[in-house]
């Protein structure tokens, strides 16, 4: 096989890819051919070399997320197969991927409900913390010292308590919100890779 | 090998190639050890992956009249060999721990 | 930590210090009666006991006057429809 003719045909079969993908993977190929040919080798040695066009395809492929990757196999043996399966499929596929979204929008909102718990037990304790400061200026109007400065002390006390909370609420808040986009990214997974790759990378070599 | 420690292996090989000298994609096959078995197909998707993730970074620049991808590796990269290299101790408790279990079953 | 942080948690800290100490200092003034902590507001009759005190001309006391009259229910115009 010539150089030209692997390209084409690895051109053909990743078609479903983006043309700009397609056109960078060709680059990379012809340039890891020219120089086996400038190492030394025969053209149809390093053609050979770079495994079968349909190989180097899938090889490609695979590093696609899950749900394109299979959209893309499906359409590369033919584009009428893939409609006709999504069409005969969608009562599956369809209910599904609801589900999978309302799973999706309803634990994102429980753990928002529990930052949010958070927040209005702080804001109940500053309340009752400002009601008892309150109580105070009237503890010294009627004169009753000892009341004054307990209810005082019992404000400013709950104010403080309640700064702290607020303070445990921003933190929870800050963590579900890095937690949210990272169980997004995840949740996106199956049809697109993000920089959450990163990640995913480390862990393959800590494997 | 298998395939999970296969893929780790591998990325440490292509991190290192591409650590001191900047290489392209000929040059990482010719430099990383030939037991790995890296070929092009799938170096390619790895460098992408690396690329993505911030490890390396490429760049062309004209050779004989052509273009080729040259890639480097960046500080992230480093931090993921340090990462790789880390592993050491542990590995080879394991490789150890296994080698005497083997050992003593004869 | 950002030094806005420590001064916040600072901040709450002291309260919480300053809060202890001065409730502790009612508590003893008033002879260790725990009943100093409390506060009762009686809608129905607009008794008003703070500390174990019963507070009886409320009018110039702010905020609890107004909490005390909320179950005042003005009945005066209401004539009894069954009178016989």
């Amino acid at each position: 096989m010539t150089r030209d003719e692997f390209l084409g045909r690895l051109g053909e079969l990743l078609a479903c890819l983006p043309a700009e993908q397609v056109e960078e993977t060709k680059a990379f190929y012809a340039e890891a051919i020219a120089d086996r040919m400038e190492d030394g080798m025969s053209e149809e040695e390093a053609v050979a070399a770079m495994g079968t066009p349909g190989e180097v395809a899938e090889a490609t492929l695979d590093d696609l997320p899950a749900v394109p990757r299979a959209i893309a196999r499906t359409r590369r043996r033919s584009t009428a197969l893939l409609w006709v399966l999504a069409i005969v499929g969608s009562p599956v596929w369809v209910p599904l991927l609801a589900a999978f979204a309302a799973v999706a929008v309803t634990v994102y909102i429980c753990i928002w409900v529990l930052a949010l718990c958070v927040w209005i037990v702080a804001v109940a304790l500053g309340g009752v913390g400002v009601v008892e400061l309150l109580l105070a200026v009237s503890g010294v109007i009627i004169g009753h010292f000892p009341y004054a400065l307990a209810s005082a002390g019992v404000g400013l006390g709950l104010v403080g308590v309640a700064l702290f909370v607020g303070a445990g609420a921003w933190a929870a808040s800050k963590q579900i919100a890095r937690l949210s986009a990272l169980w997004a990214r995840k949740a996106a997974s199956p049809f697109w890779k993000g920089k959450g790759e990163k990640g995913g990378a480390a862990a393959h070599l800590a494997a | 090998m298998e395939a999970q420690m296969k893929r780790g292996f591998l990325e440490a090989c292509v991190l290192a190639a591409v650590s001191g000298e900047e290489s392209y994609g000929y040059q990482i096959v010719k430099d990383v050890p030939a037991s790995m078995g890296l070929t092009e197909s799938t170096l390619y998707p790895l460098l992408k992956r690396l690329e993505k993730a911030g490890c390396i970074t490429a760049r062309s620049a004209e050779h004989n009249g052509r273009l080729r991808r040259y890639y480097r590796i960046t500080d992230d990269g480093r931090a993921r060999i340090e990462e790789f290299l880390a592993e050491w101790p542990s590995v080879r408790e394991i490789y150890a721990y296994v080698e005497e279990a083997h050992h003593d079953a004869r | 930590m950002t030094s806005a942080k420590k001064i916040y948690l600072a901040v709450a800290g002291g309260l919480v210090a300053a809060g202890v100490v001065l409730a502790g200092i009612g508590f003893i003034a008033s002879g260790f009666d725990p009943a100093v902590f409390t506060t009762q507001v009686d809608t129905r009759d607009s008794a008003i006991v703070l500390g174990g005190v019963e507070v009886d001309e409320h009018e110039n006391i702010p905020f609890i006057s107004q909490l005390a009259n909320l179950g005042e229910i003005d009945t005066s115009d209401v004539a009894d429809p069954a009178a016989p």
